[in-house]
């Protein structure tokens, strides 16, 4: 190296001296003081003691709970595996009420909404049931921005 | 050194190195990806590539920036400068998957040109907290690409050596982009203090070691040679010189070395004439003057590389009289033949 270089070299890192501790103690001071973030999320309700019905399937297992008096009923979902639509919702439907055009279901106009589901864990709904009763009872797992239906478990 | 332009001029020295460097790579990877496995098994692989190689590239820059300041404390680690660039291509490329990677997990997947959301996606720039890190990386990579692109001799000799080293002394901005998109990003959402106690002490050993290799040149640089005769500057004793090996002096802000070679003194001007390193730290090897950079190699007699090499530095006049070691400033042309001053 030659002399002007050796001093260019000098002054850049007396420059550096000054500039990195001041930047990392300026950083240091700037990160934001957070409080720990908490899941917001509902306790879950208990489970009814009676079990009416377990539909399993594959990737989840369904099972339709009630009490002893058989005035409160529950919807127990359970995810086995990871599912891969990250909108689904869960209707509740007569079994003789929907049609299907193609691969594509419109949801029958007395469907209601039970629940959405994420991709992984352990749901539990309240369901009320009309006098209908279980037996003619099908529960619609929708992808509500494909706007199709994913299954459907019939009871 | 060669006669011609070849892609690497690879010879044992250089594939030990790369060797080094590639197993050092390798290991560190699997490395981190183990540990990272046994504290946080639900990683996914994404994270992990741009987490390791973010990692591996600062470690890299780190030690390609220690290395020059060690090499002026101590000659021991002169071997590590030899193949400083092929260090710098490997951390390039390494950083360069990690940016690649990060554009591609964080600004790929909407409808904006990936760069241009990298940019505009956030725009805090008044704000020190919120401030748009990952634009201080990409400027950063940026200044590796041209410095990798433009490593090869071919580039320093047709870009001219001096903008050739000011586009490569770029690296110092580089590093503090490189510090600061660290603390400006990781630090802000890690609370673990382990990653800034790491990064002071980068920046402290860096920073120290320049400071101390910068004063001990300037020491040397600002040397007073007094007794003066007849044109002539008396240095030092004859068996102050080792055999086979220099001296350097800064006379009139120019740095001379003056060898010990077969019972003869010569002098030559310090500086190489391919990166400018200092021809003084070199040995005499199989009869010729070697850089302690590169290898480049000149004639003690008359400063010229030997043939088909046609390097050239300047040579000077030097005098024995009575065991003291006398030397003229003032240089001749480069390659000028000069019979050497024979030792009594």
């Amino acid at each position: 190296m030659i002399k002007p270089l050796r001093k260019r070299h000098r002054q850049i890192w007396m420059a550096l001296a000054l500039l990195l501790p001041a930047g990392i103690v300026l950083a240091w001071l700037a990160i934001p003081n957070q409080q720990p973030v908490t899941l917001l999320k509902q306790e879950p309700a208990a489970l009814l003691p009676d079990i009416i019905k377990t539909v399993d399937k594959k990737n989840y297992q369904v099972t339709l709970r009630s009490n002893k008096e058989r005035t409160e009923w529950q919807l127990d979902w359970k995810n086995k595996t990871v599912l891969t639509v990250p909108s689904a919702v869960i209707y509740k439907a007569a079994s003789n009420l929907s049609y299907e055009e193609g691969y594509k279901l419109f949801l029958p106009g007395n469907a209601t909404l039970i629940g959405r589901i994420e991709t992984r864990g352990d749901y539990i709904f309240p369901v009320k049931m009309d006098t209908a009763g279980f037996n003619r009872l099908q529960f619609i797992l929708y992808d509500f921005i494909h706007e199709q239906k994913i299954d459907s478990i019939n009871f | 050194m060669s006669a011609s332009y070849t892609a690497v001029g690879w010879n044992r020295q250089k594939k030990i190195y790369d060797w080094l460097i590639a197993g050092f790579c390798f290991s560190y990877l699997l490395l981190f990806t183990l540990v990272t496995l046994i504290f946080n098994g639900q990683v996914t692989f994404e994270t992990l590539l741009i987490r390791s190689t973010s990692t591996l590239a600062i470690l890299l820059l780190h030690v390609i920036l220690a290395i020059g300041p060690l090499c002026r404390l101590n000659k021991k680690f002169l071997p590590l400068l030899y193949n400083r660039r092929h260090l710098g291509v490997t951390m390039f490329s390494f950083a360069a998957v990690h940016g690649v990677f990060s554009i591609m997990q964080f600004h790929a997947l909407g409808n904006t040109n990936p760069l241009v959301s990298l940019f505009t996606s956030n725009t805090n720039y008044s704000s020190l907290a919120a401030f748009p890190f990952q634009a201080l990386g990409f400027v950063a990579l940026l200044i590796f690409f041209l410095m990798a692109i433009t490593s090869h001799d071919f580039w320093l000799h047709n870009l001219s050596p001096k903008v050739w080293k000011t586009l490569h002394m770029l690296v110092y901005i580089a590093y503090l982009l490189v510090v600061m998109h660290v603390m400006l990003g990781v630090i802000q959402f890690e609370s673990n203090p382990l990653f800034v106690l790491m990064i002071l002490a980068g920046v402290a050993t860096l920073t120290t070691l320049h400071l101390r290799g910068a004063f001990k040149e300037k020491k040397i640089d600002t040397m007073n040679f007094s007794l003066k005769q007849e044109g002539f500057v008396y240095v030092c004793e004859v068996n102050e010189i080792e055999q086979g090996r220099a001296k350097i002096f800064c006379i009139d802000k120019e740095r001379i070395a003056v060898y010990k070679h077969d019972d003869r003194l010569y002098a030559l001007h310090n500086v190489c004439k391919h990166q400018g390193g200092p021809l003084g730290e070199g040995k005499i090897i199989d009869g010729c003057i070697t850089c302690p950079w590169h290898g480049y190699q000149y004639l003690p007699q008359n400063g010229q590389s030997p043939p088909p090499f046609k390097e050239k530095v300047s040579t000077y006049n030097v005098k024995v009289a009575e065991n003291k070691v006398w030397l003229n400033p003032v240089p001749f042309a480069e390659g000028t033949e000069m019979p050497g001053a024979v030792i009594n």
